[in-house]
């Protein structure tokens, strides 16, 4: 904790709090995040890990309590205008634009983070600032073999790595990342996450990670947060959390 | 809505700019070598352009059916009708042009508040009951509107104030249209088209990065509105008349037939969608008069069944392709 | 579209607008109810049609509005043929039950034929929306665009004093019958065997699993359509004594059927009842008091409903 004392807080949210009648995703959490602080998130499923993530992003809305990006109030903020503060999310499951290209995939994130919306008359082969940032990324993400392909033609690793690469085209404060290697086979989940670790770190970035692989939770992060039904029950360095008896019964007991 | 559908919109290349070029060619020259009744016909085509084009960026881009195309065509022919008929305030095209512009902006801004709400299916309906709603309120409106006798005795237009002959209007509606389609072609070749094709391919994700979702959808929706409303105030010209079946939903569902007809797999889609609609229309109802709708509920539900949207310039595309792997 | 508005409002009602005494505001408050029934009917009737497909099967489809043009006229001229101004109940009914087998028939053929090829929603929205032109094109052929009429139920069934206020019977028999097929399309829904695999196939269930457990798409879907058709075919025979048949109602039926599912949601029965109720009442109301807006007032409902609640009132979040 000694780290949010030097660093600036990018994110504070206090006292969250979403219900779904008689379920408790999210019971009155609150959470600080500083400037490059990387969190790892693990939980049974269901605990709310993915409700907190889009509570952050504004996907859903909470029924009380409040979300700050740099001291500033974000409660109502709509998701696409707290993309552009900064607070960006992967997806768990495969969302990409499938009838485009890669290029143009992450084009259009390179465009939206430019705020180039309503721009109607310009042809977008013309925009050379943006289209070299997007060959940039490409590069960066290891894409160029696959720059004109379809992305319905491409496998799921390649998607995921796409997903990725739009989110840090939006050049965000922080990432939210959901559960980023599920359904990827051994090999690419750990170039997946090489690649985004790197970038992270490139970048200074803050982020939230969810991940079932407590192997892999170990390996990245130094601190990480253990959920159980909408709340926070241990939080530290790994080696110290998983060593926790209520830990072990609620992660292992729980079919993890 | 469904990932089965693997279709691509192309770029705007240089054969697209060469193509509008060529065919704005033809439709200048070709009033000299017909006759005055197949002008009106070829008039009616081009000012059907921008309608289409409207349902063929909301249907390409973000995978929307407008059936609501005529109100703003129906906004603009009425406004046609009080100001150069029925009141007589003026019959100035430079003054009826950019009020029906403003009118139907605003009308379609205010109206994408509600329809856009929804996608998919609640949009389409919602079109339709729009239309529905206009097509009452003119109907009933009987001392403002003239009810089911609508409004004749238009005058014709001027143009800087010079009077336009029958000629004169058709170079006129010509020059719009041809400007509207090189405007569009420059829209769906922009980074406004390239989100919006985001949109309809993830929601979600559109979101996530950061774009507006509701305010972008609703943009489009304008902007297909303003495209019908202008060629509202040239059709009322072109016909001296006005009536509220401008407002029946079934209007509103030719112009989607016409972009079905001309297939949204190219950018030649709606013109040939809407030349060809028109030509149907006149060649049935000239030899089969009763068979008319039949003849053409048929035509576009089996056009969609084995083609689905590709329409006649895909399957001319798809020929072309054959022929040159051979 | 030479559509005819009808006003469902009959000689004798007492005329509203200058009422203070609370006792004939009731009986004013009343007179709007029994009028708005036959509309009330029709609206349950032809937004379930629209509806048991959208939640069933998850299929858009705009036939039905075909379907109940046909039911409409056939009602007339079948009505007109065989019992002319003689009219009894009995048979009524019985031609009601024949038109609504005939639409039953109408949609199973075309399900089968077309619209099981369609792939995706926009292209079944587009589809069958060509569809309603070559319905209306035949309906043209066969009856011209001048309006039928077959009033003999209508009038015949005479009238009844209710609270004050004079009604006539044919309300209360076409109100009825839609409750009495709604009740029962309820319980075949959720009291029968077969009812339980339409719910398993529906928005609520899981198509793949339901078809994994042994239940057999096609046969379901087919009943589907049958019963959409068979209700709009009746909603065309209810209506016609009362509203005539005429070029171009399905336009009417069309809009109405879908601003009650998007005002009701999609899947609820009660929420199309209640629905109905809303919307038939707003329309008589509307219709007795400011004539121009009897169209747009359902209109306005959905819209304001589409922005409070864009699932409908009643409705869940589906995705199809």
């Amino acid at each position: 904790m000694s780290n949010n004392e030097q660093k600036p807080l990018l994110i504070t949210a206090d006292k969250l709090r979403k219900y779904y009648g008689e379920v408790k995703p999210v019971n009155d959490i609150s959470l600080e995040i500083a400037q490059g602080q990387v969190l790892t998130l693990v939980g049974a499923n269901g605990a709310g890990k993915t409700t907190l993530l889009n509570l952050l992003t504004g996907l859903i809305r909470p029924d009380r309590g409040e979300i700050r990006l740099l001291g500033e109030k974000i409660t109502g903020v709509p998701p696409d205008q707290r993309a552009k503060r900064g607070i960006v999310k992967t997806f768990q499951l495969e969302h990409v634009f499938d009838d485009m290209t890669v290029f143009d995939n992450v084009r259009t994130a390179c465009f939206s983070s430019a705020g180039k919306h309503y721009s109607l008359f310009k042809d977008i082969e013309d925009e050379n600032e943006i289209n070299e940032r997007t060959g940039a990324l490409i590069e960066l993400f290891d894409l160029t073999g696959v720059r004109d392909a379809f992305v319905r033609n491409l496998g799921h690793g390649y998607k995921k790595v796409i997903d990725i690469a739009m989110c840090f085209a939006m050049k965000p404060k922080i990432l939210l990342v959901d559960e980023p290697t599920s359904g990827v086979g051994e090999e690419e989940k750990y170039k997946i996450m090489d690649l985004l670790m790197n970038q992270i770190e490139a970048n200074n970035l803050a982020a939230i990670i969810v991940e079932h692989d407590l192997h892999l939770v170990k390996e990245l992060s130094k601190e990480t947060i253990v959920m159980c039904d909408g709340e926070f029950i241990a939080r530290g360095t790994p080696d110290h959390v998983f060593s926790q008896e209520k830990v072990i019964e609620i992660l292992v007991g729980k079919g993890f | 809505m469904n990932t089965a559908l693997s279709m691509t919109v192309p770029s705007v290349g240089r054969r697209t700019w060469i193509t509008t070029l060529i065919f704005t060619a033809i439709v200048v020259v070709l009033p000299f070598f017909i006759s005055g009744y197949q002008r009106t016909l070829l008039q009616k085509g081009l000012l059907w352009i921008p309608s289409v084009f409207g349902v063929y960026i909301l249907y390409s881009l973000l995978r929307q059916v407008h059936f609501g195309q005529s109100i703003f065509i129906g906004l603009g022919s009425y406004i046609t009708a009080f100001m150069a008929g029925k009141y007589s305030v003026t019959n100035e095209l430079m003054i009826l042009l950019p009020l029906a512009l403003v009118v139907s902006i605003v009308v379609a801004y205010v109206l994408g508040i509600f329809i856009m709400k929804r996608t998919g299916f609640y949009f389409a309906v919602m079109g339709i009951a729009v239309t529905m709603v206009f097509w009452s309120l003119v109907y009933k409106a009987r001392t403002i509107t003239g009810g089911s006798d609508g409004i004749s005795h238009i005058k014709n237009p001027s143009l800087f104030t010079v009077p336009l002959s029958d000629m004169g209007l058709y170079y006129f509606c010509l020059i719009v249209s041809v400007g509207i389609i090189v405007l569009m072609l420059r829209v769906l070749n922009s980074s406004f088209s390239l989100q919006l094709r985001a949109i309809a391919g993830d929601l979600e994700k559109a979101e996530s990065i950061g774009i507006p979702v509701k305010r972008m959808q609703r943009l489009a929706f304008t902007i297909a509105g303003a495209n019908a409303g202008i060629t509202g105030v040239l059709l009322a010209f072109s016909y001296n008349y006005v009536s509220p079946s401008v407002f029946e939903w079934g209007y509103g569902a030719n112009f989607v037939q016409s972009a079905i007809i001309g297939g949204v797999t190219s950018f030649a889609g709606p013109v040939v969608g809407a030349f060809g609609f028109i030509n149907l229309e006149f060649f049935i109802s000239t030899w089969f008069a009763n068979l008319w709708e039949i003849i053409i509920g048929l035509t576009i539900a089996i056009i969609v069944v084995t083609v689905g949207e590709k329409g006649v310039t895909g399957i001319v595309q798809t020929l072309f392709s054959k022929i040159r792997c051979k | 579209m030479a559509q005819t508005i009808i006003n469902v409002v009959p000689e004798g009602t007492p005329p509203v607008g200058h009422i203070f005494e609370s006792q004939q505001m009731l009986s004013t408050f009343l007179s709007y109810i029994f009028n708005a029934l036959p509309m009330v009917s029709y609206i349950i009737m032809l937004s379930f049609s629209l509806n048991f497909i959208l939640y069933i099967s998850g299929r858009v489809s705009l036939t039905f509005a075909g379907i109940y043009l046909v039911g409409a006229y056939v009602t007339v001229s079948v009505g007109t043929y065989f019992l002319g101004q003689n009219f009894s109940l009995l048979s009524f009914i019985a031609i009601l039950l024949a038109v609504g087998l005939l639409g039953a028939a109408i949609s199973i053929v075309v399900y089968a034929t077309f619209e099981r090829f369609l792939k995706t929603d926009v292209h079944r929205m587009i589809a069958t929306s060509s569809l309603l032109m070559v319905f209306s094109g035949i309906i043209k052929i066969q009856w011209g665009t001048t309006p039928v009429t077959y009033s003999a139920p209508f009038l015949k069934m005479g009238i009844s004093e209710v609270l004050g206020n004079i009604v006539p019977n044919y309300y209360f028999f076409m109100f009825g019958f839609s409750l009495i097929l709604m009740l029962a399309l309820a319980y075949f829904l959720f009291r029968t065997a077969w009812g339980l695999r339409f719910r398993a196939t529906s928005l609520d269930g899981d198509r793949t699993m339901a078809q994994v457990c042994g239940v057999n798409q096609n046969i379901v879907t087919a009943i589907t359509f049958a019963i959409s058709g068979m209700l709009a075919a009746i909603a065309g025979g209810l209506y016609a004594p009362i509203a005539g048949a005429s070029y171009g109602i399905e336009g009417n039926a069309l809009l109405l059927a879908a601003l009650t599912i998007i005002v009701g949601g999609v899947g609820s029965i009660g929420g199309a009842v209640l629905t109905a109720f809303i919307i038939g009442i707003a329309r008589v109301i509307t219709a007795v008091e400011m004539p121009l807006f009897e169209l747009a007032i359902p209109f306005i409902i959905a819209s304001a409903v589409l922005v409070v609640r864009p699932y409908g009132i009643w409705g869940k979040e589906f995705k199809h």
